[in-house]
């Protein structure tokens, strides 16, 4: 009897190593922010009087807050599409299997293994007006990390950069597992090389598009790291997003009340964005 | 006979031209790694020089110098290696012994407790970053290796990742080491890990990667230089004088060499990885 009763507790002794750094550093942390969140806090961070909304209200009438949502969707908008779609022509590329196939496999994968930090030096040269190759190579004279109206999109272009070797992968099985009697028939009948992309292998990786658009979706959410590097740590407020602003306002200015519920706003509406896109994903694609 | 032959060596250009061309787009992907490369090796006034070039006209180790004899980089370096390493490792503990209790037992909760954990993966990291700096202020881990590895000890998609591994493993040998007396921790060191090594390496490299190239967390949690990870460090070298993209691009080069050559070595493990990982199940 009693031994069975430590049979049953033995795949919880498994589980719990996991478990407490799940609780630890996941669930406690994440309960406590809401938490924290409705509370007037001290330069620690510490709770010192319920407020209810009252912290949520300012920041939302908060110019810069404001500023970091509007910033934040223009780096989705301008980097996630974009990545995925260079990483499909980069697919359509390596679709057939040749000789050198592992050689431009790997060429086209590698960005995944670059950290934000390393990209956002080697960026921020490149972009460097005078001293950086872009200029030179596009004949332009644009300071693209310090000119707002273009620092966002800089900062994107770094982060397309860096996710195309992930979405490739991914494009690529999907690619390769295109019917090849689907592409023959269509050869025999004579489709263009655009025609056979759109109407076959287009619809066939549809649902491998989705996917990445929406992992692509919640990163890019929650892009930080390379406005903090490349604008000041952030103080330079023009292209904060949320993350970036919930950093400076706790770690910079030690104001947890605007950090908790930037966090908190931050998370709320990648989740809502996920469940619309889930919403689409039921209506428009297919998996047939 | 003769217009096959010419058609067959016509194919055979236009496939090498096309190998070529695809070739010269992966260079082309590649570019700022080049440049990064190439810069690293220009002496400092061709750095300076306007208009900018891309090939180094003299190739010079001087960019390299100047990092090891000005900054602390192979303290950075070791200190990632020990957060990367150690962290990786306890995820390879943590992901291993979880995925064993969801494949091999049933216990009441066990659907239950799995969705707890793959349900860490809809709060991102980011949105408790605060609140975790927190906790480690308070525990006094602020400059601490501990402190600086514990967010990285477990992920839910290591384990999701092993539990599928584990349930493809045969029933049939699992009920013979049984009957043969071997216990249930006997078995998952004897033979379950020592069969698994694929999916096992699998996740160690991809979580050493990926903590390697972690930036906002350590940053957050140290503030003593000596103890710095390389993300963290080469960023810093930035600040000090606007005159240093020659050493900021050797840097460079020496905290991202470790992890493409990872990535070169265990490609074909770390896609098979993550295709296995993200796929719907």
């Amino acid at each position: 009897m009693r031994r069975k009763g430590i049979a049953r507790l033995e795949p919880l002794l498994y589980l719990l190593p996991a478990l407490v750094f799940f609780v630890l550093f996941t669930y406690y942390p994440f309960v406590k922010t809401v938490f924290n969140s409705f509370f007037l806090t001290n330069f620690m961070g510490i709770r010192k009087e319920f407020v209810g909304l009252e912290n949520y209200l300012r920041i939302l009438q908060d110019k810069e807050f404001f500023a970091a949502i509007k910033n934040t969707f223009i780096y989705v908008l301008a980097s996630v599409p974009l990545s995925v779609f260079i990483a499909l022509l980069l697919a359509l590329i390596a679709n057939k299997k040749t000789r050198s196939s592992p050689v431009y496999e790997t060429m086209f994968a590698l960005p995944m293994a670059m950290s934000s930090s390393v990209c956002a030096m080697i960026f921020e040269l490149m972009y460097n007006p005078s001293l950086g190759i872009l200029n030179e190579i596009l004949g332009t004279n644009i300071s693209w990390l310090t000119d707002s109206r273009y620092t966002i999109y800089s900062i994107s272009f770094i982060s397309v950069w860096m996710n195309i070797g992930f979405n490739f992968l991914f494009l690529l099985a999907a690619v390769r597992n295109v019917p090849a009697d689907l592409l023959e028939a269509a050869d025999m009948e004579g489709a263009s090389f655009f025609h056979r992309t759109t109407k076959i292998i287009l619809p066939i990786v549809s649902p491998t598009v989705f996917f990445l658009i929406i992992n692509s979706l919640a990163r890019s959410m929650m892009m930080s790291g390379l406005v903090i590097i490349l604008t000041d740590g952030g103080r330079s407020g023009s292209a904060s997003t949320m993350i970036s602003y919930m950093y400076t306002q706790s770690v910079n200015s030690q104001n947890y009340n605007n950090g908790y519920a930037a966090a908190i706003v931050a998370f709320i509406i990648t989740f809502i964005l996920m469940l619309v896109s889930f919403g689409f994903e039921k209506k428009y694609v297919h998996y047939d | 006979m003769d217009t096959i032959v010419r058609r067959n060596s016509r194919k055979k250009i236009g496939g090498i031209l096309f190998q070529a061309f695809a070739v010269a787009v992966g260079l082309l992907v590649l570019f700022p790694i080049i440049y990064c490369c190439f810069v690293s090796f220009m002496k400092p006034n061709q750095i300076q020089s306007i208009p900018p070039t891309f090939f180094p006209r003299e190739w010079t180790l001087e960019n390299y110098g100047t990092v090891m004899e000005t900054t602390t980089i192979g303290r950075f370096m070791l200190n990632s290696l020990i957060v990367a390493g150690v962290s990786s490792i306890i995820r390879l503990i943590t992901a291993s012994l979880a995925a064993f209790a969801f494949s091999f037992y049933q216990f009441k909760g066990r659907d239950a407790l799995f969705m707890v954990c793959l349900g860490t993966v809809m709060i991102p990291s980011d949105v408790v970053l605060v609140t975790n700096y927190q906790t480690i202020s308070r525990l006094h881990l602020v400059n601490t290796y501990v402190g600086m590895t514990c967010i990285f000890c477990v992920a839910a998609m290591n384990i999701f990742m092993m539990r599928q591994n584990f349930l493809t493993f045969s029933k049939t040998l699992q009920e013979a080491a049984y009957v043969d007396g071997c216990s249930n921790i006997r078995f998952f060191f004897k033979i379950l890990l020592p069969t698994s090594t694929p999916v096992l390496t699998t996740v160690f490299i991809s979580s050493f990667i990926s903590t390697w190239n972690t930036y906002l967390w350590p940053m957050l949690v140290t503030n003593d230089p000596m103890m710095r990870t390389v993300q963290v460090g080469v960023t810093m070298l930035n600040n000090e004088d606007s005159n240093v993209y020659g050493p900021i691009m050797a840097a460079s080069m020496m905290v991202l060499i470790p992890t493409v050559a990872l990535f070169l070595i265990f490609r074909k493990k770390i896609v098979s990885g993550i295709m296995g990982g993200a796929i719907k199940g």
